[in-house]
């Protein structure tokens, strides 16, 4: 069914495919790892410390993936001819 | 006038325009067909399809209880980053985008077309619609129980709780059996729009209440309870372990519900879906930033509800401190989390009952005739879910976390069918798979282990027993697999290929 030739449609390949996957993952720990760091009772502009990180990182994880998304659909309509 | 008259006003205004907007002429296709009840055959573009996904995929939780989730474990529901943009980004950009691109080539109605057509039919069929039927129903539920208790309490009682399930149940149940998927989407795009809106008005409002400084909220906490400032909250729930397991079984389940699937279906095209896929977690991230606002708000004005209660510090709120219009806006949003994700799973249940159940006994009627029949399954389900709803909370919500579980368990099934993979699964073993990683979850349930999310612990026996018997068990029909697999080859293989080919060969300089 599934032979050697057929391309590896699940893996980055391409810049862009890995920077969107290296992206997701480092945001990811930096939420699900990270957070643990900064566990403390601090206010960030009266915001929980914690509350304040995740918010931030998921922000940043959110607008980069979007970049480098973009720029894998670009691509993708190149390739396609559009 | 009284205040709840007000309520009462603007929240049969909004009823109204709802119903206007999913019973409209924009709501009927031109055709009788499953394929354009059920889903629409030729496809949304992305701004309707966007917020019609934003609306579907947040569910009464989204108010009034992430509030009181703030409210009673503190910042313990930051982790909703972890689904709220993680899911989108990993899978809805990239197995929606293929379940898309499937459904219209094959012309999928259902979740269990895709797995059928793969895997095989017979058996099998009824076996995953029985099954995703059954975890769904919970859902509904909770999704009618929520804003039933909103309206009831905004009202001040004035409307009962009875009430109250009876007019979300007939407004649900007239709109998708005159519009169906259209008419579906139209009205969770208003309501998309609406609760959005509502959420953040609510968290000015409370900052207002505030006078203007959030540093207020934060010493009041540090003050009169510390631990809601820090993991692992008040309660002692966000532990690093429920932080790692809980936003993960959310992000597997949430965006393979089967109301996911009739958008993904009714989308133009893979692009459309991909492009969602890259930017829905602003919304649904943005959706819940006020959320923290509002429950720590609710806990400085009322600091001593009890456990479940929580989930009615902001109604509380609102009954005493917002003017009545106001608390009409917001109950109407409340309204509007709930309907949004019952009326979808209402008509994607109602789909498979017809499709993947019905059309087994009588499978050469008119799809006119189907269609009708799956009307006549809108309104059972509502009935039913309206009964439900009356009998014991406490049952529901473990229903809900079961669903959860059962949900998360066609991950494997999924995968074998979107990924092509040198590995095969095989009907026999997802089945498998799908049979111990349930009674797995449902173990670790009732006897928790390590404090791990229970649908976690599931997946993670499910795959080895998929893979074991897949081994020892006959494979799909190779004829469905290259065509599966071609038909991805076709939009997902370009890049692909085009780095394969540029790739230096190993032995050659």
């Amino acid at each position: 069914m599934h032979s050697e030739q057929e391309p590896r449609i699940a893996w980055p390949t391409t810049l862009w495919e890995r920077l969107y996957a290296g992206w997701f993952i480092f945001c990811l720990l930096m939420v699900a790892v990270g957070t643990w760091a900064v566990n403390e009772p601090i206010s960030v502009f009266g915001f929980p410390l914690v509350y304040a990180w995740c918010t931030g990182w998921g922000f940043a994880w959110q607008t980069g993936c979007l970049i480098f998304g973009l720029k894998m659909e670009r691509d993708i309509e190149a390739e396609q001819g559009e | 006038m009284e205040s709840w008259h007000i309520i009462v006003g603007i929240v049969f205004a909004y009823a109204a325009f709802i119903l206007v907007i999913g019973s409209g002429k924009w709501t009927q296709g031109g055709r009788i067909a499953m394929d354009d009840y059920f889903k629409v055959a030729p496809g949304f573009g992305f701004l309707v399809l966007y917020l019609g996904m934003a609306g579907g995929f947040h569910t009464a939780f989204a108010i009034p209880g992430s509030m009181g989730f703030y409210y009673r474990h503190g910042v313990a529901f930051a982790a909703n980053i972890m689904w709220t943009v993680g899911a989108p980004l990993a899978v809805i950009y990239f197995f929606g985008a293929r379940i898309t691109h499937l459904g219209r080539k094959f012309n999928y109605v259902t979740p269990t077309d895709l797995l059928a057509d793969y895997f095989g039919e017979g058996k099998f069929r009824a076996f995953i619609s029985l099954y995703i039927l059954s975890c769904c129903v919970p859902l509904m539920t909770a999704n009618i129980t929520g804003p039933a208790r909103l309206l009831a309490g905004g009202t001040e009682g004035h409307i009962s709780y009875l009430g109250a399930l009876a007019i979300i149940g007939t407004l649900v149940t007239i709109y998708l059996w005159r519009g169906g998927m259209r008419g579906l989407t139209w009205t969770t795009v208003v309501q998309a729009v609406w609760m959005f809106g509502a959420v953040w008005a609510a968290g000015i409002w409370c900052l207002y209440l505030l006078g203007g400084n959030p540093e207020r909220l934060f010493d009041a906490a540090r003050e009169t309870q510390p631990e809601l400032l820090t993991l692992p909250g008040p309660e002692g729930l966000g532990t690093m372990q429920w932080w790692l397991s809980f936003p993960l079984s959310i992000a597997l389940h949430w965006a393979i519900l089967p109301r996911a699937f009739l958008f993904f279906y009714s989308a133009r095209d893979a692009k459309t879906v991909r492009k969602i896929g890259l930017t829905l977690g602003f919304y649904l991230m943005l959706m819940y930033v006020p959320a923290l606002i509002i429950g720590f708000t609710a806990r400085a004005f009322f600091p001593d509800l009890p456990g479940s209660e929580a989930d009615q510090s902001f109604p509380l709120l609102l009954a005493q401190y917002a003017p009545a219009w106001f608390a009409g806006i917001i109950v109407a949003g409340g309204l509007a989390a709930g309907m949004s994700s019952l009326d979808a799973d209402t008509h994607a249940n109602a789909a498979m009952m017809t499709k993947d159940i019905y059309k087994g006994f009588k499978p050469n009627a008119p799809d006119a005739h189907y269609v009708k029949v799956g009307r006549v399954f809108i309104v059972a389900l509502v009935v039913l879910t309206v009964s439900v709803a009356t009998r014991d909370w406490g049952l529901v919500v473990l229903m809900v976390g079961l669903a959860a579980s059962m949900i998360t368990q066609l991950i494997p099934a999924l995968l074998a069918v979107t990924l092509p993979m040198k590995t095969q699964f095989t009907k026999a073993g997802v089945t498998a798979g799908i049979v111990v990683g349930l009674i797995v979850s449902l173990a670790t349930r009732f006897y928790p282990i390590f404090g791990v999310d229970p649908a976690v612990w599931g997946v993670a026996a499910n795959v080895p027993v998929a893979l074991i018997v897949s081994r020892f068990s006959s494979p799909p029909d190779p004829a469905n697999v290259a065509r599966i697999r071609n038909a991805l080859a076709e939009e997902f293989g370009s890049l692909a290929r085009r780095a394969a080919s540029q790739a230096p060969v190993p032995g050659q300089s």
